[in-house]
Formats: structure tokens, sequence, C-alpha cells
């Protein structure tokens, strides 16, 4: 699903990452760890062709990114879930309204976006703030909205830049729940963190970076 | 397709009631600009109708010799009478010119000198085409060259003077709407972008979540048609009780006979909707990944 051939992404010569080789299956549940800074974030966003490669390929569900058009990449980034280290919620419209918004890009009828969001709102635990504006919701309820947003379209990829990050240890285990259940339905999920006592329990792959570079697998 | 583009086009209108100061000042530049384009260009319709009015006047007279008879002098008329840039004319016989010559100076010529003496001729209005100081100079040139003209002549000075008052009104209004036009470009699509900056990071989150470059300028496009109907709305307003105004105050002081350019309305809403247009183009373009 998700396989990384010697990949080397850079901003400037020595900032980046480098010849990164790593495959994520359908199905699995891969954590990327490492310390700040290291390159995690890169690596989400190469991914999501928000960054070129310079070198190596790099597979997408068979589809070679560093192939992807300029104007083909709306369309790409489409099939992938990505929740930002920032949220990157819009700030005007209500957490219903943010997370029906991919929804709405690929055009699906209303009624259907209802019970989509509804459906994932209540799974995130968004039910009571499903009207509120992002202002209006403490750190942990943004992070579920972007995290609900990511998956709402049930993508077969889903990138989660560190989804746990303002989150109490309750709640963090709650969202690993959430991203554990989507792979159940085949897709293939890789969550940045640098929370290692977090995940250790889950007895789950994970892959370690340090300065762009690949640590253990 | 249908889901989709009912959704966009709710996004636009909300998009207008989010911001409704941006949308209300974005609306009246138009409608600003578009007022003083309107009052350029009624000025220049009129200024010309005026002009196209007193040119209407231009006329080329022509005295025959004396010792032409009365059948000679027909001919000599008639030949002139098809000469290139001749409209039509009015044959003067001996009889007319002395009715004439009462009317210019109240006396009666035949009273004075016993006999007539005032020379038939004739008198030309000028084809539309013509109503110049070369063409009529040309003309003149032509008719004096003829066998039987005494005297042909026409107002020169005045004429030449009506020209380039034309011409200057023709380039000057030229200039100032081409000069309108542009700084109110600039105006409108710099309002416009104020909007759009404040939406700058929705517009960079819509494209990270797979939204194509027409996807996120649409709204913003309907919104800026939206604002040019506004605009066209506010000018036409604006221009109608200017209107009031002038008759109410003016009228009974002097009467100017003012021409109301036809498709004032249609023009504003025209031009409003291309400001518009280009302004939010202009404007988002430049929050749009390329
Ligand atoms: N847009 C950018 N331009 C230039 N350098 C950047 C840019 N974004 C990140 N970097 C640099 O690239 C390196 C990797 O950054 P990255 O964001 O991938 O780290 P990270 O592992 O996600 O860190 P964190 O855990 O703090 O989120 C850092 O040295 C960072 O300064
Ligand atoms: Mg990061």
């Amino acid at each position: 699903m998700i396989k990384f051939e010697n990949v080397t992404a850079t901003y400037t010569e020595n900032v980046g990452i480098f010849n990164l080789s790593f495959h994520i299956q359908k199905g699995e549940l891969v954590f990327l760890m490492g310390p700040t800074g290291a390159g995690k974030s890169t690596v989400l966003k190469t991914i999501y062709r928000d960054i070129p490669i310079s070198d190596g390929t790099l597979f997408i569900n068979g589809e070679d990114v560093g192939k992807v058009r300029r104007r083909h990449v709306p369309r790409f980034r489409r099939k992938i879930g990505m929740v930002f280290q920032d949220y990157r919620l819009i700030p005007d419209r209500t957490v219903f309204e943010n997370i029906a918004l991919p929804l709405q890009i690929e055009g699906v009828s209303k009624k259907e976006i209802k019970d989509k969001v509804h459906d994932i709102g209540e799974k995130v635990g968004l039910k009571k703030s499903i009207n509120n504006y992002p202002s209006q919701l403490s750190g942990g309820e943004k992070q579920r909205v972007s995290i609900a947003r990511a998956l709402v379209k049930k993508p077969l990829v889903i990138l989660a830049d560190e989804p746990t990050g303002n989150l109490d240890p309750n709640v963090s285990d709650e969202i690993l729940d959430l991203l554990e259940i989507a792979t159940d339905s085949g897709a293939a999920v890789l969550m940045s963190t640098h929370n290692f006592p977090l995940i250790q329990p889950r007895k789950k792959r994970f892959i370690e970076l340090n300065e762009g570079r690949l640590v253990v697998q | 397709m249908i889901t989709k583009l009912l959704f966009l086009l709710s996004e636009s209108f909300r998009g207008l009631f989010r911001a409704k100061l941006p949308a209300a000042i974005s609306s009246i530049t138009i409608g600003i600009a578009l007022v003083i384009f309107s009052l350029a260009y009624f000025s220049y319709v009129n200024l010309l109708g005026y002009s196209y009015k007193f040119k209407s006047k231009y006329r080329i007279e022509v005295f025959f010799h004396n010792d032409l008879n009365t059948e000679e002098a027909r001919d000599l008329f008639n030949t002139i009478l098809i000469l290139d840039g001749i409209e039509q004319g009015d044959f003067i016989d001996k009889k007319k010119a002395s009715v004439l010559f009462k009317s210019y100076f109240h006396e009666d010529i035949n009273e004075i000198i016993g006999e007539n003496p005032l020379p038939m001729g004739g008198r030309y209005d000028i084809a539309l085409d013509n109503r110049n100081s070369n063409q009529m100079h040309r003309i003149v040139r032509e008719i004096r060259h003829l066998e039987g003209v005494d005297v042909a002549s026409y107002q020169q000075g005045i004429i030449s003077r009506v020209d380039s008052i034309v011409e200057n009104i023709l380039g000057i209004s030229m200039a100032m709407g081409i000069a309108i036009f542009i700084i109110s470009v600039i105006l409108v699509s710099n309002t416009i972008r104020l909007i759009i900056h404040a939406k700058q990071e929705t517009i960079e989150t819509m494209h990270l979540l797979g939204a194509t470059n027409s996807f996120i300028r649409f709204p913003f496009v309907v919104e800026g048609i939206i604002q040019g109907i506004l605009g066209a709305g506010i000018s036409l307003l604006i221009l109608f009780l200017m209107r009031s105004l002038q008759t109410y105050l003016l009228d009974p002081l002097i009467k100017l006979p003012l021409v109301e350019p036809a498709n004032l309305i249609a023009y504003n809403f025209i031009f409003g909707l291309l400001l518009a247009l280009i302004g939010s183009f202009r404007g988002i373009s430049k929050y749009l990944p390329k």
C-alpha cells in the first residue's frame, strides 16, 4: 500500500529525509517514531505529495507518487485521509461542515453526507459538539474533528501526524483504537508519534527515524 | 455534479454573508467606478451629440457669375450637386437672393438700386462623412475650378476649430476611459484580495484535502458576480438620483437638451460583471498553487 524505495526528499541539501525504504501492507498500522525534527512530518508530507521526491520511488496504492502530474494532485490526495499535526480545521465552519468537506469535494449527496458525518462523529465522540465552531472546542476535540475528517471517506491510506499530541493517555488510547478499527476494513495507517509508552503495549511494527534517516524497523 | 454545483453555490452566498463588510466595500467600489464610468460616457455622448448637431449646419455657399442665364445657372447648380461629399442643396435664383438679402439687411435691394444685381448661386449641405475642414476644403476647391463659379466659401475658421475640439474630446475620453477601467480593476481586485486574504488558510486546507483550483475558485467568482451585479445596482441608483437632482435643480434655470445614452443600464451591468470577474480572478490567483 505504502512503499518507499530509497526515497530522498529534501528542503535544503542536508535537511529532509534520505534514502528511506520500507513497506506498509494493506490493513497494517505502523508507527513512525523519532525525536522532534527527525523528519516524521516530512515522510507524511512526501506521501501526500506536499514535498517533491528528489530520488528513489514511492508507491501509494500502486501509483508512483513521483509521476503524479501537478494537475492530478487533488485527485491523488482525495484517496488519502490525512490527520494534520496542526489540525487544519476551517475556523468559520462547524464541526459537521469540517468533517463533511472531503465528501463535498467529492460531490457526495447531501443525505449521504449527513449519514456519514453523523456516523463518524458519533464514533469519535463528537456527537454533542457537532454544531460547534472550532473556536469552541478543546484541543482534544479539535484533534478528533481532524481524525473524523480523515476517516469519513474510508480511505485506503490514512496518515496521522501526531494525532495524540495534545491528549491525555486515555483519550490517546481511544484514538489509537479508532485508527486500528480503520485497518480492519483494509486501510494502511501510518502514524507519527514520539510517545513510545503509548504505542508499546500495542505490539505494532514501528519505523524509527533520526535526522531524516532510518534507524531501526 | 449537481450536488457539487449546489454546494458551491450555497458556499458563495455564505461567503457573502460571512464577510458582509468586505463584500459591501467591494460592491461599493464597483458601484463608484461604474458611476464615474457612466458620467464619463454620458459626457462623451453628449459632447459628441452637440458636435454633430453643430456640424449639421456646415454649408458651402456658391455664387455664380452674373452673366449666366437661369438655365446655365441651373445646370451649374446640378453639376455641383452631384459632386462627391455634397448631400443636398438649394438653388438660389435672383428672386430668392433678394429675399435672402432682405432677411439679412432688412432692406429691399430692388428699391435701393432699382434693379436686382444679386448673382444666382447655391447653398449646399455636406454629407455626414465630409463634415470636417479637410473634406470641405477639397470640395470647395473642386467647385472653384468649375466654369461659371465666382465665389465658393465655407466657415473655415470655425470648422477647423471644431474639428480639433472633437478630436481632443475623442482622445481625452478614450484615455480617461482606459485609465478609469485600469484603476477600477486594481481597486476591485485589491478589495477582493482582502476578502480572500482572510481565507488564505482555508484555501490551503481545501487544497490539502484534494479540492481542485476550480472548486476553490468557484465560490469566489460567484461572489464576485454578485458583487458586480450589486455594484451595477448601486451605480444605477446613484445615477438615477443624480438625474432627478439635475431635473429638479437645473431644469428651471437652464434647459440642457441632454441625451441619455442608450444601453447605459446594460453597460453598467456588463462593466460591473467584467470588473468583478477580472477582480476576483486576479484576486484569487495569487493564493492558488500553480
Ligand atoms: N518547510 C520547510 N522548509 C525547510 N525545512 C523544513 C521545513 N519543514 C520542516 N523542515 C525541517 O526538516 C526537518 C524535519 O522536520 P519535520 O517536520 O519532518 O520533523 P518532525 O519529525 O515531524 O518533528 P516534530 O516531532 O517536531 O513534528 C527539521 O529539521 C525541520 O526544521
Ligand atoms: Mg512533525
